[in-house]
């Protein structure tokens, strides 16, 4: 697992390669919740993101939750093919404009 | 749990599961389309994905995850594993094998070999061959099914993702919809990242049964509540928002489960030893009952004796298993040779069902290994000779087992070029194991080759050969009580009979007596008794042979084969035993009659004592000693040449 991230005052990036499964959500779960603490909107660039499980899926459901309630927002601006295929059948994410990597 | 070793659990089930993976991944490549077969496969490694992480392999886990990860596209997709994906899951299973023997962390040249396998494992993944075959059709009702799943939240720590299966009703069907129930989710800092939160609403449409979608949650049946609602049901509620019809998976996966448990080996060696001490004890009440001679004590005793002999067969049968589990792994040796020798061989195999003793099953492996490699590379010709000889290009080897009195007999035959009696022959004087133009049956020609150092191949090869021969292979299997025996057409194949007792712990024996001893003979082998009186014992002697009825009987005195001093009796009892084609007449002085006896093993210094193949404590205390017929018969033999 890789983690690109970038502040810009309350807005961030995270770009995150590698797979987002069971093994990675511990280490993605706090990672995220150190980053929530500092930015309103976040952006998220999966698309070297590899597979994505429910694990992994939660996670991010929950911190774009977190945002969401802060006022903010958490943005996928990219994703792989994998990650994409399970947004799109899981309906989730659907307000975003993503790129498919 | 003190003295559970994790580990240890784990060797166990992986041993099991390696063996399932390895004839599913055999069975695809047979047959790409056998679903059963990958549904098998695909629970299998799943199983020892979820094992491996639970007991610290960590190495084994990664790779049998993006395995499941192959196998979970390959099965929702309705396609089927190439011959290339097939033989990287074979080199994964191997893997496996290697890791699961280690208690440290992998060698350098295993974690790369890892590595490499899930580059390959992944490459696979990326092309599996996801052609749609078509899904189930069938009488079911059409529309929009309405499909509520709602995982456990220990799914995940159960090694389950919930997603894959959500992603298989698209196999099944149309998915209209799928809304995320995240009403469980807790803030993000509170999330614990091994807990599953969410749910799935799953609108599909097609002509579907309810049974068709509980198959596809069938790995996770336990683990979740599904609720599904027909189309009508589905289009009513909309309406007037009718409850939904609870549609649990049938409990049928979970009661074949429960319906066996895991027994750890060696309790079942205690809990035999004990019985035998038990049947030991009420044989012993037996001949004290027989003394007291009190009625009501009798019929107590008789009916102990009946209860104890119950627990007796019960408890031998919880030892009783299937020796097909153990021939599994022949169909992979078989795969290895034809690639390695460009043979082509199918394998047959029949009466996998018989069971035996486990101890038996575990010490017939190597021997019968021993036997499908000599089959396969000094037996079946390579596919070009066979047509060129009228035979079909591809050889067949037929492994069959049965039940024949007491016994179980394994056949390993093959439809190769059989043995040349000509090549044994001359083998054999050129070893000096016979003399020259020495007159012998057609079946002690061929079992020349169970002979030390004796070896028809004309080349070594990396398959056999190397020096191991059959008679190891033969010692091994005398060891177990055991005979083999060979068959051969030259021409047309050879089979090889094996012969072993279905249990080692207990047998059913006869009682002799000899200047005061008692020795038991194994009842099965036991045929008949005669009567010799001092003019015949004195002609038997001389000839070492008794005439009965006309037939040679070879004869053996136990009182000269022991260097017993003394008189003898005046009329000897002759034990004739039988033990395959062989015969033997055995001299003792008393017959006692039927008897139970507990094998107990013998020490080390009388472990090669000839003629003895054990020992046994009788009702009264006392020990007999067992006899080896089969090395008595030898020993008839060798004394009969010598004079």
């Amino acid at each position: 697992m890789n983690y690109d991230q970038a502040l810009d005052g309350d807005h961030g990036t995270l770009a995150i390669a590698g797979d987002l499964d069971i093994y990675a959500a511990a280490e993605l779960k706090e990672r995220l919740v150190a980053l929530c603490a500092e930015v309103r909107t976040l952006q998220l660039d999966l698309s070297a993101t590899g597979l994505i499980d429910t694990a992994g899926l939660q996670v991010l459901l929950a911190a774009k939750r977190h945002l969401a309630a802060e006022g903010g927002a958490l943005t996928i601006t990219a994703a792989s093919e994998t990650c994409a295929s399970v947004f799109t059948l899981l309906n989730a994410f659907a307000d975003n404009d993503r790129e498919v990597a | 749990m003190a003295g559970f070793d994790l580990r240890e659990t784990f060797r166990i089930e992986c041993g099991e599961l390696l063996v399932a993976i390895e004839s599913g991944l055999l069975r695809l490549e047979e047959d790409p389309a056998d679903h059963e077969a990958l549904h098998g496969l695909f629970r299998a490694v799943h199983t020892l994905k979820g094992a491996a992480g639970l007991s610290g392999f960590g190495a084994i886990e990664r790779v049998a995850h993006v395995a499941e990860n192959l196998l979970e596209q390959v099965r929702s997709g309705g396609g089927t594993l190439s011959a290339a994906q097939v033989t990287t899951l074979l080199a994964a299973r191997d893997h496996w094998e290697q890791l699961a023997a280690l208690d440290d962390e992998p060698p350098p040249e295993l974690a790369a070999e890892g590595e490499a396998l899930l580059s390959d494992l992944g490459a696979a993944n990326a092309v599996a061959d996801t052609t749609p075959t078509g899904a189930g059709g069938g009488a079911g009702a059409a529309g929009r099914w309405r499909i509520g799943f709602r995982p456990n939240p220990d799914v995940l720590q159960h090694g389950l993702d919930p997603l894959p299966f959500v992603r298989h009703l698209g196999a099944i069907g149309d998915i209209v919809d799928v809304q995320l129930r995240d009403e469980a989710l807790p803030a993000l800092a509170d999330m614990e990242p091994e807990t599953c939160y969410l749910g799935f609403e799953v609108t599909l449409e097609g002509e579907l049964t309810r049974e068709a979608i509980e198959s596809v949650f069938e790995f996770v049946a336990d683990d979740c509540e599904l609720t599904i609602e027909p189309p009508a049901e589905a289009a009513q509620r909309k309406t007037a928002g009718a409850p939904a019809a609870s549609g649990r998976k049938p409990a049928t996966a979970l009661s074949a489960a429960a319906a066996s448990m895991r027994v750890d080996a060696r309790k079942l060696d205690l809990m035999v030893n004990h019985v035998g001490e038990l049947v030991t004890t009420t044989a012993n009440i037996g001949q004290h009952s027989n003394r007291l001679d009190d009625e009501g004590l009798r019929q107590a005793v008789t009916v102990l004796t009946r209860l104890v002999e119950e627990v007796r067969d019960q408890t031998m049968s919880l030892r009783m298993i299937p020796i097909g589990e153990s021939w599994e792994r022949f169909r992979r040796v078989v795969r290895d040779v034809c690639l390695e020798t460009g043979k082509e061989v199918s394998l047959r195999i029949q009466g996998a069902d018989t069971e035996v003793d486990k101890s038996v099953v575990e010490r017939i492996g190597d021997p019968l290994m021993h036997i499908v490699r000599n089959a396969l590379d000094h037996g079946i010709e390579p596919p070009d000779d066979r047509e060129g000889l009228g035979k079909p290009r591809a050889g067949t080897l037929t492994l069959n087992a049965y039940h024949d009195s007491g016994n179980i007999v394994i056949e390993v035959s093959d439809d190769g070029r059989g043995l040349s009696r000509e090549r044994i022959r001359a083998r054999a004087e050129d070893k000096g194991l016979i003399a020259p133009g020495q007159a012998l049956a057609d079946h002690e020609l061929l079992n020349l080759v169970f002979q030390p150092g004796f070896s028809t191949a004309a080349k070594v090869t990396k398959l056999s050969g190397r020096g191991v021969g059959m008679d190891v292979v033969k010692r091994a299997i005398e060891a177990l009580r055991g005979t083999v025996e060979l068959e051969s057409v030259e021409g047309q194949g050879s089979t090889v009979r094996i012969r072993l007792p279905l249990t080692l712990a207990i047998i059913d024996g006869f009682l002799v007596g000899l200047a005061g001893e008692r020795y038991v003979v194994p009842l099965d082998l036991v045929q008949e008794c005669i009567e010799l009186d001092r003019n015949g014992q004195r002609t038997a002697a001389k000839r070492n042979y008794i005439d009965l009825r006309g037939e040679y009987l070879p004869y053996l005195s136990m009182r000269r084969l022991f260097g017993t001093p003394g008189e003898g009796v005046d009329y000897e009892n002759i034990v004739i035993v039988g033990h395959g084609e062989q015969k033997l007449g055995l001299g003792v002085d008393e017959l006692f009659g039927e008897v139970q006896a507990v094998v107990k093993r013998l020490g080390h210094t009388f472990q090669d004592a000839p003629g003895i193949s054990g020992a046994t404590i009788l009702g009264d205390g006392t020990v007999a000693l067992i006899l080896d017929i089969p090395a008595l018969i030898q020993e008839q033999e060798r004394l009969a040449e010598e004079e």
